[in-house]
């Protein structure tokens, strides 16, 4: 009898062996549903809801999100995961794999009378060999296109099928670089995402330059001007009752009628600063002017700026105010008193594009962008998610590759020489703690042979070649998808972000540990009180 | 003004979403396809659009949340924006590497919502919600969720569902205030769902502002504060009208009738300084842990634990009080509602209906009330009774909407031996109600507005009918309506109050609440409620509730 029951005889409890039986089953289950996505061969999963929504995937971190996982210890190992992604975008498949294959081997020695304290010191030591072993490989790397674009790619064939991820990779790329200045981190707000449910995803684009999910909503605005200054406002232009002439303070129609048209003049003032502002600067030149508002403006509005062929747009992002002021230049403004031409943005093209119901505003060719644009096409729902998804990843790989200044060999090979270097290092530990060190070295091998699995080969065959190459090359070798033999990861331009791997390394031996260490679980909370 | 006054209409939890289900059938059934075109302006709640396939859609200009799995068989993105499911062959990907995963329960569409396809695909881009008029449904027990009755259809930008959370989950249910704060804030929630907001305010030309129902006792209620402190930002001078919910409680313990009340009162306290007007909407008389009975109809006879049934009488309030700023001819606007009454920071208001508006088989308005005994309409608003002929308590201001009294029956045919009396000028229903309200008001102010349109009480509406009103909403003195048919349409009077009696059920929301020891609800503190936070927000409904006193009228 536990001495929760006495405390409370509703209480549901699992005890020592049990327990650990129950959280390892969970470990085991998460990691056979995840198992076949890993690696750019891996399966995708189509998720259906109940009413037909259809969501196709192989992004762990996607399909943690959206499956419902019911166990506790299970929705654990989720979490872990999908905090793993929020860190470093990438690695949520092997964090889940990792785990559960510590806890399997674990199992193996716990089940003959080890205690679990004495793996888990061991799982500790390994960590840190294992860290130590992962800073040897790391390989520099520069700023350069080429050297992200592995990376990039590396990340994003996990996600999406290659010709795709070659795609995006040069997208991400280029974005990423577009808006970098030396020796400040990278803020990846300032690309925006857009997407259109248009053409096929292999459309999809970089634009250097803003595109805005509104156009202008007067039909007498150019659709398309060149040479353009860009005003950017946060000012209302539209003619809304203020609280205090509601109601009463009115004797009559008529004066309500002069209080309306006060208000009216008000706000068209501010209009009319603007349209001089234009006539200055742009009459008897080919230059043209657009107004982008994140306040409303409103069809009266609307209908003096048109008058002056001028292109007005309302209720933009609030984000995108940053944005705009980045990638054309000049200032966002509060009030439209005095305005000056510096405050202005320049923009070679802005055109207006029109799919359905949604318009769409391109602001391109600007001179210097510091903000751009990542364009997102599908011909559907689903397609347009994973996508963004996938984009969202490759942005963060690199990203983290900037970052780091360095990366790691991908393709299995840092799990086959960190493996290599634990059971030696193993020999040189003392007592039971080596059986952990033995089990983590092990658990490593879970990656490359997935990876093998998933390809279609033979996980032993693939493992044996791969650890006789190394220990005879002395160099990291990978697994190649494609025939199954050995590869020089670097030579091949599969590499991993280091601070991906090590963040898995850290955390799942953490997660592992404290699991394993559970030796009682109870469940007396709220919803027990129920019954 | 010229331009349609658009609102945008949010609904933030699963019983906001029942009580706004219904509140779109209403009006979908109250859409006029031939003929004269109804005295409603549609336009300020729905919105037109193109789908891929250019055809003209006119859906809801509606945002709505809710939890993972309430939907059941209603699609995210609905259906007039479908393209067809691209064929797995042609996928981009190599087709032996999908596994397909189907969600576990796939829920079987009801007998009633079968029919309302099979009618809408007959008939495209219309068809009047109700495909077989005479059919009759047993919704009471099909009814599992609001998406089982809902006959209006969907733009793909009004559904967001959170996956964080699921759908009467017992593990981790979403119930404490600071679970809904704390959704709003993390992850990509907050971005989305302001981004869905401006893209609708970006095609309205003229937008009066916001309509807000929200589920208050529950983490819903955290939402819905969230989301007024966005919206008082960015939209500063448009009107909100927050509308917190009380849903039935159903079997609880006492654990979680403290929580709800917990969760009420801060959220109420909360919406209260950033929304400009709210309206408490339950069907029960009293709450906050001691619940009272049921309100009652004197025509109604309804089953008060069943969301569908009381979700529906909420409907046809909301439906009705709202007609005062979007009736075609009117100019009003929320704000000129809202506005007079929320001075002296009495921000909150209560809510009363009367259903059907008990109109006997051929009589007239003018002679019914003038025979009318008792109160004109039945509160829904916890604790208030907001009733003009009551000299115990103040009513100051209120907003009344009558509807679906035809000018033919505006009074009887005229007679020589009655002296003219005021009545007699009067040439509408609102002129009447108002004069009547003037009249038996002891220095009520009152505003009155009135619509030809009756409640189309069809099905999907629930059959709560006692069988002493007619099919055209008629009270019948002798004899009942057959059981077999479908009401049609009812009368029916709303409105809105500011009376002192809210700040009787303020006080009592806090001093129920106060008197509970948060620690004793840990859960609290560990979704990141301060102590000190929580004080200072008892105070502030405090504050709240003074301002109802009399003392500090000017």
């Amino acid at each position: 009898m536990a001495a929760i029951s006495l405390l409370n005889p509703k209480a549901e409890f699992a005890r020592a062996a049990q327990a650990l039986a129950v959280n390892i089953s969970a470990a085991k289950g998460i990691q056979d549903v995840m198992k076949t996505n890993l690696g750019p061969k891996g399966t995708m999963k189509m998720l259906v809801s109940g009413s037909g929504d259809i969501k196709i995937t192989k992004d762990g971190n996607v399909l943690l999100h959206e499956m419902q996982i019911q166990h506790p210890t299970a929705s654990l190992i989720a979490r872990a995961s999908t905090a793993q992604d929020d860190m470093t975008g990438d690695g949520t498949t092997s964090t889940v794999l990792l785990i559960g294959e510590l806890l399997k081997q674990a199992d193996l020695f716990i089940s003959e009378g080890l205690h679990p304290r004495i793996l888990t010191e061991g799982f500790e030591q390994a960590r840190k060999k294992a860290i130590e072993v992962l800073d040897s490989m790391k390989i520099p790397v520069e700023a350069k296109r080429e050297a992200l674009l592995d990376i990039a790619r590396t990340s994003l064939c996990t996600k999406v099928h290659a010709k795709l991820a070659a795609a995006l990779a040069e997208i991400c790329v280029d974005a990423v670089l577009a808006i970098r200045t030396d020796n400040k981190p990278v803020d990846l707000h300032m690309i925006e995402m857009m997407e259109m449910q248009h053409k096929t995803e292999m459309e999809t684009s970089l634009i250097k330059g803003l595109v805005m999910d509104h156009g202008g909503r007067h039909p007498d605005m150019p659709k398309r001007v060149e040479n353009a200054y860009i005003l950017t406002c946060n000012v209302s232009m539209e003619y809304e009752k203020s609280e205090v002439n509601s109601g009463f303070f009115y004797k009559s129609a008529e004066e309500r009628e002069k209080l309306v048209l006060a208000e009216r003049e008000f706000i068209e003032n501010r209009v009319k600063k603007i349209v001089e502002l234009k006539k200055k600067l742009c009459d008897g030149t080919d230059k043209n002017f657009v107004v982008i508002n994140q306040k409303g403006i409103d069809p009266m509005s609307l209908d003096l700026l048109a008058k002056e062929g001028i292109l007005g747009l309302r209720r933009a992002k609030r984000r995108n105010m940053e944005r705009l002021a980045l990638a054309c230049g000049g200032q966002a403004v509060n009030s439209v008193d005095d305005l000056e031409e510096s405050s202005l943005g320049f923009a070679g093209l802005v055109y207006e594009h029109v799919l359905g119901e949604n318009k769409y505003t391109f602001v391109e060719e600007c001179k210097f962008p510091q903000s751009v644009t990542i364009l997102t096409k599908a011909p559907n729902k689903h397609t347009l998610v994973q996508v963004k998804d996938a984009i969202r990843d490759g942005l963060r790989a690199v990203n983290n590759t900037l970052q780091d200044e360095c990366v790691v060999p991908g393709a299995g090979a840092t799990e086959i020489a960190i493996h290599q270097e634990l059971m030696k290092y193993k020999e040189s530990v003392k007592g039971k703690a080596r059986l952990g060190i033995q089990a983590f070295a092990e658990a490593l091998l879970v990656i490359p042979k997935t990876l093998a699995v998933n390809s279609g080969f033979d996980s032993q065959d693939t493992i044996v070649k791969l650890q006789e190459e190394s220990v005879s090359t002395g160099e990291p070798v990978g697994l190649d998808v494609n025939s199954g033999e050995v590869l020089k990861p670097q030579e091949a331009g599969i590499v991993d972000n280091f601070v991906v791997k090590k963040q898995i390394i850290n955390s799942c031996t953490v997660i592992a540990s404290n699991l394993l260490l559970v030796d009682e679980i109870m469940r007396a909370g709220m919803s027990s009180l129920k019954g | 003004m010229a331009h349609t006054r658009e609102i945008l209409t949010i609904q933030l939890g699963s019983y906001s979403n029942y009580v706004g289900s219904h509140w779109w059938n209403l009006q979908e059934a109250g859409f006029s396809y031939a003929g004269k075109p109804s005295d409603i302006n549609h336009d300020v709640l729905f919105r037109e659009g193109i789908n891929s396939q250019n055809q003209v859609t006119f859906t809801p200009r509606l945002l709505l949340v809710d939890l993972k799995g309430s939907l059941h068989h209603l699609r995210i993105e609905g259906e007039l924006y479908d393209v067809p499911v691209p064929d797995v062959n042609e996928a981009p990907w190599p087709t032996d590497k999908v596994q397909v995963e189907v969600a576990p329960e796939r829920k079987e569409k009801n007998e009633f919502l079968k029919d309302v396809e099979a009618g809408a695909a007959s008939s495209v881009g219309g068809g009047d919600g109700s495909p077989q008029p005479g059919k009759v449904y047993n919704l009471d027990k099909d009814v599992k969720t609001w998406s089982d009755f809902l006959v209006s259809r969907f733009h793909p930008r009004t559904v967001f569902v959170t996956n964080e959370y699921e759908h009467n989950s017992s593990e981790q249910p979403f119930d404490i205030y600071n679970y809904g704060t704390n959704l709003y804030k993390n992850g990509d929630f907050e971005d989305e769902f302001t981004d869905r907001i401006r893209n609708y305010l970006e095609e309205c030309e003229n937008a009066q502002g916001f309509q807000v129902l929200y589920d208050g006792t529950d983490g819903f209620g955290g939402i819905a504060s969230s989301l007024s402190e966005y919206l008082a930002d960015e939209y500063r001078n448009k009107s909100i009208l927050a509308l917190p919910l009380i849903s039935p409680i159903g079997d609880i313990t006492p654990l979680q009738e403290c929580i709800r009340t917990v969760n009420f009162a801060l959220s109420l306290q909360k919406v209260s300084e950033l929304a400009s007007f709210l309206v408490p909407l339950g069907t029960d008389s009293k709450n906050w842990r001691s619940v009272g009975p049921p309100r009652t109809f004197p025509h109604l006879k309804y089953d008060s634990s069943s969301p569908y049934h009381t979700s529906a009488i909420l409907a046809t309030a909301i439906d009705t009080f709202s007609l005062r700023y979007r009736l075609r001819n009117g100019s009003d606007r929320m704000s000129d509602m809202i506005d007079p009454m929320r001075r002296h920071g009495r921000s909150v208001a209560c809510c009363s209906l009367g259903l059907p508006f008990g109109i006997k088989e051929g009589d007239n308005l003018l002679h019914t009330l003038e025979t009318w005994e008792g109160p004109l309409w039945t509160s829904l608003t916890p604790h208030c009774n907001p009733d003009i002929e009551d000299l115990n308590h103040r009513l100051w201001m209120q907003s009344v909407v009558i509807r679906g009294i035809p000018q033919k029956r505006l009074r009887g045919p005229p007679n020589a031996e009655e002296k003219p009396n005021s009545a007699m000028s009067c040439d509408s229903p609102s002129q009447l109600l108002q004069a009547y309200l003037d009249f038996s008001s002891n220095g009520t102010y009152s505003h009155v507005s009135s619509s030809e349109s009756p409640c189309k009480v069809k099905p999907p509406f629930p059959r709560i009918f006692k069988p002493s009103v007619a099919l055209n909403g008629d009270i019948l003195s002798h004899g009942s309506r057959s059981e077999l048919l479908n009401m049609n349409e009812v009368p029916v009077v709303s409105g809105v109050h500011s009376c002192d009696a809210i700040g009787v059920m303020l006080k009592s929301l806090h001093s129920e609440t106060a008197r509970l020891n948060i620690k004793r609800f840990p859960a609290y503190a560990k979704a990141g409620l301060e102590a000190d936070d929580y004080e200072e927000s008892l105070e502030k409904l405090y504050t709240l509730s003074e301002n109802y006193d009399e003392k500090y009228e000017m």
